[in-house]
């Protein structure tokens, strides 16, 4: 086969694969070599010495890191450019794809000394802007909000930030938003003619085309997104400066464990407190988690960031 | 690695209220609901869980979820000294035949239990559910809170059972020997069951502290910080998440058939526990 036809675009790297890749977009770029690699094979079931061991993870002196979904795949990932997966599931089902281009990805970030956030990441005014938190706070909901008001999206789930050359940048990441039944349905989608993620799992994975901010754009603001108390029914913003910024951007570290694993908790650390000034504006949103104060939210985000700058 | 505290109950039974009590003595000032943060949390506890896995639980399915979580609960023992765990699961054991809560790596387990026909009324409360409905789900063996899948929930689904079974794989199964706590002796006489508890719990705590445990988590005053700053753990369905705090207030709620029901559904355990 063509390597050309084969190859796609991760995060503006050349990325080669040996399963299919359908949320990634074709390499059109030049005749570089890949810089990334997911390749079929065997990952060691555990690891001699691990400097991290959790059920599922587990972290090496070398650097390397393993984890593993029981009945699904395990994954080995090194050297910040390579994945080595062996998959219990036929290769091609979603599940293996899931967590290969979620967690797998997060892990190579730090491996090449990115700063992957646990953040959605939406175009406003021609930058990034990171809505960030922990699962289940309505980051790709807050994503598709923006999205049907006309901005585009860099990443729904985690965003890697680069800080490596002379202006810090937001990654594209993948070319899809994922969505939970309930806010799928308040989207709009027609959930019947969507991929689930896995078999089983009422999450659903939309192609976002061109609605995909598919160059590194600069990043303007991170917002730590927060539910709040339904009886305070307004939306609330805190400017966070200096420290408060550092301690709030460490939280939003996507699998900040394994980081520690890999470099030590004082290297980790510093990376973080490096990193976090590069964002000009930093914001804690505690917003009523209803549906109906989305577009609100949207408004709120929108204001705050141009007043701000 | 004996080291965590389960501080297991039927779900509306004083489980929140009790951490608030051990809060105020192991930290000897008085308690805050903007304080309790992260204190006696459930394992299950969303963030808490992708911490302690280095995962994306909401990715996992709900039986993925339950085969890991003595792995789970054995990463949390090993991560921080004696940690203190709240569960309304009932006891019980993984497919392949592992305790979920393992006596392995258990210091001690509090179960608080309280009359059903209390946990009834509160509970239908909590829900926004008619008090028919609570009663069928205080039967029902097989009862689990948010195992609906559409869509990521702030816990994993807990298998709770009914509230007699819930007290029996506790009290009974569990092979735990739990410090069981009825938490209408915990109204009525707070000073001995929080001397009894810290007894049972090896805490030092001097009489002054007691004292200050009992004042700071009485009813009224977690109500009017509860109208002051909201609490983070009240859903979305109720107004407010300390109601009455009494006993026997099923007494001018319930219908004759209702407290039936409930008596028949749950003859034998009400009866060991004096709830005539």
């Amino acid at each position: 086969m063509n390597s050309a036809v084969q190859d796609h675009v991760l995060c503006g790297w050349r990325l080669r694969s040996e399963i299919d890749l359908p949320e990634l977009p074709p390499w059109r770029g030049d005749e570089r070599a890949p810089e990334i690699e997911f390749v079929l094979g065997e990952v060691p079931a555990n690891f001699e010495a691990p400097v991290l061991k959790t059920p599922i993870a587990q972290v090496d002196a070398a650097g390397r890191i393993r984890f593993g979904i029981e009945g699904v795949c395990d994954y080995l990932v090194e050297n910040g450019n390579r994945i080595t997966m062996a998959p219990v599931l036929r290769p091609e089902a979603p599940d293996i794809r899931l967590f290969l281009l979620g967690a797998g990805l997060g892990l190579l970030c730090h491996q090449r000394g990115i700063v992957p956030l646990h953040a959605a990441a939406v175009e406003v005014d021609g930058k990034a802007v990171l809505l960030a938190g922990p699962s289940g706070v309505g980051k790709s909901t807050l994503a598709a909000a923006f999205l049907d008001r006309g901005h585009r999206v860099l990443s729904d789930d985690v965003a890697p930030l680069d800080w490596s050359g002379p202006e810090p940048l937001i990654l594209p990441s993948l070319q899809r938003i994922r969505l939970w039944r309930d806010s799928a349905e308040r989207a709009g989608w027609s959930i019947d003619t969507l991929e689930p993620c896995r078999d089983d799992l009422q999450k659903f994975s939309k192609p976002l085309d061109t609605a995909h901010a598919d160059t590194p754009l600069q990043p303007s603001a991170l917002i730590h997104v927060f539910r709040r108390d339904e009886r305070n029914s307004g939306i609330r913003f805190d400017r966070l400066r200096g420290v408060e910024a550092v301690q709030a951007m460490r939280q939003q570290i996507y699998r900040w464990r394994s980081l520690v694993g890999l470099i030590g908790r004082g290297d980790a650390l510093r990376r973080v407190s490096q990193a976090a000034p590069l964002i000009p504006l930093h914001f804690s949103l505690r917003r009523p988690m209803r549906f109906r104060h989305l577009e609100e939210t949207v408004d709120a985000v929108i204001n705050a960031v141009r007043e701000a700058v | 690695m004996s080291s965590i505290t389960w501080l297991a109950s039927y779900p509306r039974s004083g489980n929140t209220w009790m951490r608030l009590i051990l809060w105020t003595l192991r930290h000897g000032r008085a308690v805050d609901l903007e304080l309790l943060g992260d204190f006696g949390r459930m394992a299950i506890n969303r963030q808490l869980l992708d911490t302690t896995l280095e995962c994306d639980s909401g990715l996992l399915r709900a039986e993925e979820i339950e085969a890991l979580r003595p792995a789970m609960h054995e990463a949390i023992a090993a991560l921080k000294p004696h940690p203190l765990v709240k569960v309304h699961d009932a006891w019980r054991r993984t497919r392949d035949g592992r305790p979920v809560h393992d006596p392995a790596i258990t210091q001690s387990t509090i179960y608080l239990i309280r009359d059903p026909r209390d946990v009834a009324v509160s509970w239908a409360n909590f829900r926004d559910e008619s008090l028919d409905c609570a009663i069928a789900y205080l039967a029902n063996p097989n009862a689990v809170i948010g195992g609906g899948g559409q869509t990521i929930l702030s816990l994993a689904p807990q298998h709770i059972g009914s509230w007699s079974t819930n007290a029996a794989s506790w009290i009974d199964d569990s092979g735990l020997s739990p410090l069981v706590i009825r938490y209408e002796d915990m109204l009525a006489d707070p000073q001995r069951w929080i001397g009894i508890l810290v007894d049972y719990l090896g805490w030092p705590a001097p009489p002054e502290i007691i004292d200050l445990a009992v004042e700071a988590t009485r009813f009224d005053r977690l109500r009017k910080l509860e109208s002051e700053t909201g609490f983070a753990e009240r859903p979305a369905s109720t107004a407010s998440f300390f109601r009455a705090g009494r006993a026997e207030g099923w007494r001018e709620v319930l219908s004759a058939a209702q407290t039936a029901r409930i008596e028949r559904d749950h003859a034998a355990m009400m009866a060991r526990f004096g709830y005539r």
